[in-house]
């Protein structure tokens, strides 16, 4: 359908200013909005994943795709209350741990999940153990994501995984983690159960952990 | 050999006696190694390369003790009172960027809260209050200072004037995320701001080489990270485009006027991350020297670097703060310092530092087994 096709452009491009009137005209033909976030602004935020895990795009570029998508998805968001037409691939829970503020690469990570239709709570920024635990409880989600920039903060994720384990939600959730100075030994050390270098690579892992076969 | 002939003559790519060594740091890693050390443990410190960095300079103390070849100096903040404090807990700096500060396991750091010129029109620039480097506050001093040690000491001296730079005040000033949109959307909202902070950055340089030129030996220019751990911010296009256009200027101007005043000044740049793809245009507009060299960035093997880039320029860095110096024991970190100089010290051409900044996770004795290891492998001629 050309107004789907219309508005993956939009993501793809990051126009960040005409998406919401290009998703608004989609609504107002009678589209259902999980067509619109399927069918248009997952398949756009796929091929952001691709063009930025190739190389062919850049900060500028992808940010500017995920904060269009964040805009169509709020527009979005109250057609989608509600509705049951549609259950997620899985369900999300992600934040940049205790004492780390820096939110561009979690950000990135958040909307690739969302456009791979998975449900994302993101925590935010400098999000102590006990709330990762917390909201692992409430939401009961598949995925646990935790990002660090730091080799200084990179000790937090430790944290909060051995807070998850005391918890005893540990074997509820696969843990993938990720940020500059993470690499897959560290990983393994502090018993997560995936790394991925970057944004796009994220979604593939938890894909592989989930055994969701494309 | 002294200290200085040491580093100048790896700067001008000859063997000298041995590797020599820098110290990067910041204030709470500056203690632990003090208070490790035995050496007076003071509360502040001479202050870092920026207002808000939480860095700082190590005094000549330690740098004699760790047998370090370099002594950094610098300008000061214009108006000489650094950060000012709200009452809220969050802090100013001169360019009216505000933090908040975050704690983490072993330290803070400053963040920054509510970018000031987020929701700026290219009009706004010209009414905002830059900072002033002609304020006296500036190089107070300074003169002083630097005669000092050149008149008492065998050191090199490293000065940086520069207090934000131009791509990386750009981001401080209008949000990171949103200066990569209008770089992407609005370029040229980028291209003003750019032009307003090259102009300032410029002057800094300038008012500083005027105060101290003679003595500086190394001139580095505010850092300006341009990479993320596996890629460029931005495109390479959109670089060419939007930032080397003022680098060039930038570098250029610096270059020119360090070596009106001593022939053999060297200008270092410094860029985190993996930016292999804007090396060779950074090494024609002007830098003779690349910091931190960090090495686990994608395309940025040392031995590469060196091949590659290693006759136009001098490394400075290389001793990994990600994993290595913080989670290494002190026969990993020695073992590190090996093949660093085995892979970049051949031809001169390398002083060897941490990565980045010493960080306040770093174990004291990591950074000592650093330099020993340092001094033991860096004689020449290299034969590891």
């Amino acid at each position: 359908m050309e107004i789907l096709r219309e508005i993956e452009r939009a993501v793809i491009d990051g126009k960040v200013r005409d998406i919401e009137g290009v998703v608004q005209k989609a609504l107002d033909t009678g589209l259902e909005a999980h067509s619109i976030l399927d069918g248009a602004l997952a398949v756009g935020m796929l091929e952001v994943g691709r063009r930025f895990r190739e190389g062919e795009y850049f900060l500028p570029e992808v940010v500017s795709s995920a904060n269009a998508m964040k805009k169509a998805i709020k527009l979005l968001e109250p057609y989608l209350a509600g509705k049951t037409a549609r259950e997620p691939v899985g369900k999300m829970v992600i934040g940049t741990v205790k004492g780390d503020v820096h939110d561009i690469g979690k950000n990135l990570v958040a909307i690739m999940f969302q456009g791979a239709g998975f449900e994302v709570l993101d925590l935010g920024v400098d999000v102590k153990p006990d709330r990762f635990v917390q909201a692992i409880s409430e939401l009961g989600p598949d995925v646990v994501g935790m990002s660090a920039l730091l080799s200084t903060t990179m000790v937090s994720i430790t944290d909060t995984i051995e807070a998850i384990k005391a918890s005893g939600l540990r074997s509820q959730v696969k843990i993938i983690i990720g940020g500059a100075p993470v690499t897959q030994e560290f990983a393994d050390r502090v018993g997560a159960d995936g790394y991925a270098p970057d944004a796009a690579s994220a979604v593939e892992k938890a894909r592989e952990l989930l055994r969701l076969d494309a | 050999m002294t200290s200085r002939e040491r580093v100048l003559a790896a700067l001008e790519h000859r063997e000298p006696d041995r590797v020599p060594v820098d110290l990067w740091l910041t204030a709470e890693a500056y203690r632990n190694l003090r208070s490790y050390l035995g050496m007076p443990v003071k509360e502040t410190y001479p202050p870092g390369s920026t207002t808000w960095s939480m860095d700082c300079r190590a005094e000549l103390d330690l740098v004699e003790r760790l047998g370090v070849d370099i002594v950094r100096i610098g300008s000061r903040p214009p108006g000489g009172k650094g950060l000012t404090w709200l009452p809220d807990g969050t802090c100013v700096d001169e360019w009216g960027v505000r933090r908040r500060k975050v704690e983490f396991k072993t330290g803070t750091y400053l963040e920054i809260i509510d970018p000031p010129l987020k929701d700026a029109t290219i009009e706004d620039l010209n009414d905002y209050p830059w900072p002033d480097p002609h304020d006296p506050a500036v190089v107070e001093g300074l003169r002083e200072q630097a005669r000092f040690i050149r008149e008492n000491t065998p050191y090199a001296i490293h000065a940086q004037f520069g207090r934000g730079g131009i791509y990386e005040q750009a981001k401080y000033l209008r949000g990171e995320e949103q200066l990569y949109m209008d770089c992407a959307m609005n370029p040229e909202f980028v291209l003003a701001l750019h032009e307003k902070l090259c102009q300032i950055e410029m002057e800094f340089n300038r008012v500083g080489i005027e105060a101290i030129g003679e003595y500086v030996d190394i001139l580095r220019l505010s850092p300006e990270d341009l990479g993320t751990q596996t890629s460029t911010q931005l495109s390479p296009r959109m670089h060419e485009e939007m930032v080397r256009p003022f680098f060039k200027r930038s570098f250029g101007e610096a270059k020119r006027l360090l070596q009106e005043k001593n022939p053999r000044g060297k200008i270092q740049y410094h860029s985190c991350g993996a930016i292999y793809p804007l090396m060779r245009g950074l090494i024609d507009d002007g830098m003779d020297i690349f910091d931190p060299l960090q090495l686990r960035c994608k395309d940025f093997e040392p031995a590469r670097l060196k091949a590659d880039f290693g006759s136009d320029i001098t490394f400075l860095g290389g001793i990994d703060v990600q994993q290595t110096l913080p989670l290494g024991t002190p026969a990993e970190v020695r073992e590190e310092v090996r093949v660093r100089i085995k892979e970049m010290a051949p031809g001169g051409g390398y002083i060897l530092a941490s990565s980045h900044r010493l960080q306040p996770d770093i174990p004291p004795a990591n950074v000592l087994a650093m330099y020993e290891a340092a001094k033991e492998y860096g004689k020449y001629p290299i034969k590891l």
